[in-house]
């Protein structure tokens, strides 16, 4: 267990600037300090360093998500229309009640939320990879910069028909595969039982279509952080 | 204005003198304040402090005793004694004549 943790920590302390986690786990290793404890102490520092840099840009992010979602939660009947035609024709094929039911107040209020936030994510996936590449594009040279544009424009477009794919495609092939297994069972399906699996469905194919995209986000935000810290590179 | 934190840090580093770094510094908060400072605190706050100019920082020599891992050494500038110095003052100045103000001599109830 002990081990564990100061991996943890080794690994953990890798996100920190080179100087910063040579004194870091210098100081911990002078002080003889408990692992567990020098593990959450290393975990915070790591967190308060990467929100500082993150910081801005994660703010604004969900700052645009959640006016998304509002703007999405003023069109909820029509969006629950439209991703629930599926839904109500497959259970309809399948010969069970499409009047889905609910065991609390607050969940169908809960459903058209939960649908709001999915479709804000969708709106603001754009200005959102605008703001994880604003946080890269600084550390990036100018041919850098250029070559990853379109691939900022790619990534939302790649996110968006992924969302499309799921509704239109996937989720009404997948449902009467999912509910045909049921039929011996007596089916009392709930709003939230199902639109949490429909969701999550939607928004796990959308991210499976932008993985390229990030990807590529990612391998630049690693050159930028070798980048930064390349003298001690060549110091090893 | 400083923070308790900054104020504790300051002083930390200006007892230790050339000795002030990383690790003896929370000793030194941890001595003289009683409570353990976590090492999110300690460097947030030696960069935020460096950043206000009250402090230099510099990388120090690896020893034996780090695991030959090198120090972050800290020096008090001459701004951050005076902030310190102002911050004493404003704490004395306010707790003149306040009833849990130890005097010298009295014995504790």
């Amino acid at each position: 267990m002990i081990r564990l943790c100061w991996w943890l920590i080794e690994t953990m302390s890798r996100l920190l600037e080179p100087n910063e986690r040579d004194a870091v786990l210098g100081d911990l290793s002078e002080s003889s300090e408990l692992a567990g404890r020098a593990l959450l102490d290393v975990l915070g520092l790591v967190v308060r360093r990467q929100l500082a840099s993150w910081g801005k840009q994660l703010l604004r992010s969900f700052a645009g998500v959640a006016i998304a979602s509002g703007f999405s939660f003023y069109f909820r009947d029509n969006i629950y229309g439209y991703l629930g035609r599926h839904l109500a024709h497959t259970l309809y094929v399948l010969s069970l009640s499409h009047n889905l039911t609910y065991a609390r107040p607050v969940y169908p209020f809960g459903l058209y939320l939960k649908l709001s936030i999915m479709c804000g994510l969708f709106l603001a996936s754009p200005y959102v990879l605008w703001q994880f590449w604003l946080s890269v594009s600084a550390g990036l040279s100018y041919q850098e910069k250029r070559s990853a544009w379109p691939v900022v424009a790619l990534s939302s477009a790649l996110f968006m028909s992924g969302g499309f794919f799921a509704c239109r495609v996937a989720l009404p092939a997948a449902l009467p595969f999912l509910i045909s297994h049921s039929i011996s069972f007596h089916p009392a399906v709930s709003i939230s039982a199902c639109w949490d699996t429909a969701a999550a469905f939607v928004v796990g194919v959308a991210l499976a279509f932008e993985l390229p995209g990030l990807c590529w986000l990612v391998h630049l935000s690693r050159r930028v952080a070798r980048r930064q810290r390349g003298p001690e590179i060549s110091r090893h | 204005m400083l923070g308790e934190f900054e104020y504790l840090m300051l002083s930390a580093s200006a007892r230790l003198g050339e000795h002030a770094y990383g690790a003896a510094i929370r000793r030194e908060i941890a001595n003289s304040a009683g409570y353990r400072c976590s090492l999110g605190a300690l460097y947030t706050t030696l960069d935020r402090l460096e950043k206000k100019g009250l402090i230099q920082t510099w990388m120090g020599e690896a020893t034996a005793k780090r695991g030959g891992r090198r120090k972050r050494m800290v020096r008090v500038t001459a701004k951050g004694v005076r902030a310190a110095a102002a911050f004493y003052e404003v704490v004395a100045r306010a707790s003149r004549g306040v009833s849990w103000v130890r005097k010298p001599g009295a014995v504790q109830p």
